[in-house]
């Protein structure tokens, strides 16, 4: 059996089925390909305790301990994958849409973040930061917008504009902003071995079309809320942390090479901010930052 | 000695600052005014301490001397600058 999906810009064909991917009825030749390969391990000297990655544009692997071990190879094109559990699992397949896609869209020159995106005027805006900011908690915050891409979202250039191209419609969000901001619990999935115990919650004002962004912000703790302007060699920095990349980070020169010269790029043309707030669930500044947007 | 920038550094410039990946060390570098001005005049081209200077003068006047010396000697240090 082949299944099609249509995903963050890209045609998938797979002899797996994906639960979290859209199904696609394109007849067109697929941009990546995953496939079951039940001949392919871990090399026996690395740490199987815990997941491991090396990325690289060349070949890439993962292994997701106990659950599958994963090549990603020609150009980030073929997806290799061994599954060591009976059944395909939701965190499994999360990870396949959410890390596993992204890193082959990123091995074929593809500009890729660790953002959460909302609709905002005629386009959108990304929250960029490093774990723990609350990107997922912020976007959620927005009621009267839509979500575009949670946990990542691909960049495509486009007319001297960037486009934004929405993922799956499930926020990973602890229980007590569900709570907060009345989101549907109907379909809360756990994720084995979140750290923060949080859950994947389905989003019902998903935005399902590509949007320009209109401008990047970078979320930060702070003693109280500002929205600031950055230097470029802070605004590469942060967006250095927040892009799929090579892992060990500039163990690719090529990589990096490329990487540069996209952040280069989007810092050009997009603009970016930080946002600092103070650590609480206090949300009466957003229409501050919808205010800042330009 | 001759001085050119490494085919292993790639330079961005935007409003504020300029920025040099090097992927030989796989560090960023911010370069303020006075030393995107020195790496304008270098370009591609091999130059001796003095040719640069001379030239720096020449396209820039009312740079401190000193103010070079320091920023070839960092470039040199951090293998963004390497002899040829």
């Amino acid at each position: 059996m082949i299944y099609r999906y249509f995903f963050s810009n890209k045609l998938i064909q797979s002899d797996i089925k994906w639960p979290f991917l859209p199904s696609s009825t394109s007849k067109s030749t697929p941009d990546i390909n995953i496939s079951l390969d039940k001949s392919i391990f871990p090399k026996k000297d690395i740490n199987n305790s815990r997941d491991y990655y090396v990325i690289n544009m060349k070949k890439s692997i993962i292994h997701l301990k106990n659950k599958a071990y994963i090549e990603i190879s020609d150009s980030g094109k073929k997806i290799s994958v061994n599954i060591f559990q009976d059944k395909i699992d939701d965190t499994l397949s999360y990870k396949i849409a959410n890390q596993i896609i992204p890193y082959s869209v990123y091995m074929q020159g593809g500009f890729v973040l660790h953002a959460s995106c909302i609709t905002a005027l005629d386009g959108c805006i990304l929250f960029v930061g490093r774990s723990g900011t609350g990107k997922s908690t912020l976007a959620s915050s927005f009621l009267d917008k839509k979500i575009l891409s949670e946990d990542f979202v691909s960049l495509e250039e486009s007319g001297g504009d960037y486009l934004a191209y929405p993922t799956i419609p499930f926020s990973k969000i602890s229980s007590n902003i569900i709570t907060k901001f009345g989101l549907n619990n109907s379909k809360n999935i756990k994720l084995d071995n979140d750290f923060r115990a949080r859950n994947l919650v389905e989003i019902n004002n998903f935005e399902h079309t590509p949007k320009k962004v209109l401008h990047c912000f970078f979320l930060n703790w702070g003693d109280r809320f500002s929205i600031s302007p950055l230097p470029s060699h802070e605004k590469i920095s942060h967006l250095l942390e927040s892009t799929y990349n090579a892992f060990p980070l500039g163990s690719c020169p090529q990589s990096s090479k490329n990487i540069f010269n996209k952040i280069s790029e989007f810092i050009r043309r997009v603009k970016v901010s930080k946002i600092a707030r103070k650590k609480d669930l206090d949300f009466s500044n957003n229409q501050n930052i919808l205010d800042s947007i330009s | 000695m001759k001085i050119k920038l490494s085919s292993k550094c790639f330079i961005e410039q935007f409003e504020d600052e300029s920025i040099i990946l090097n992927i030989e060390t796989n560090k960023y570098h911010s370069i303020n005014d006075c030393g995107a001005k020195i790496i304008d005049v270098l370009g591609s081209e091999s130059m001796s301490f003095d040719e640069l200077k001379t030239k720096i003068d020449k396209f820039y006047s009312g740079l401190n001397s000193q103010e070079i010396d320091t920023f070839i000697k960092n470039m040199l240090d951090r293998k963004i600058f390497i002899e040829s």
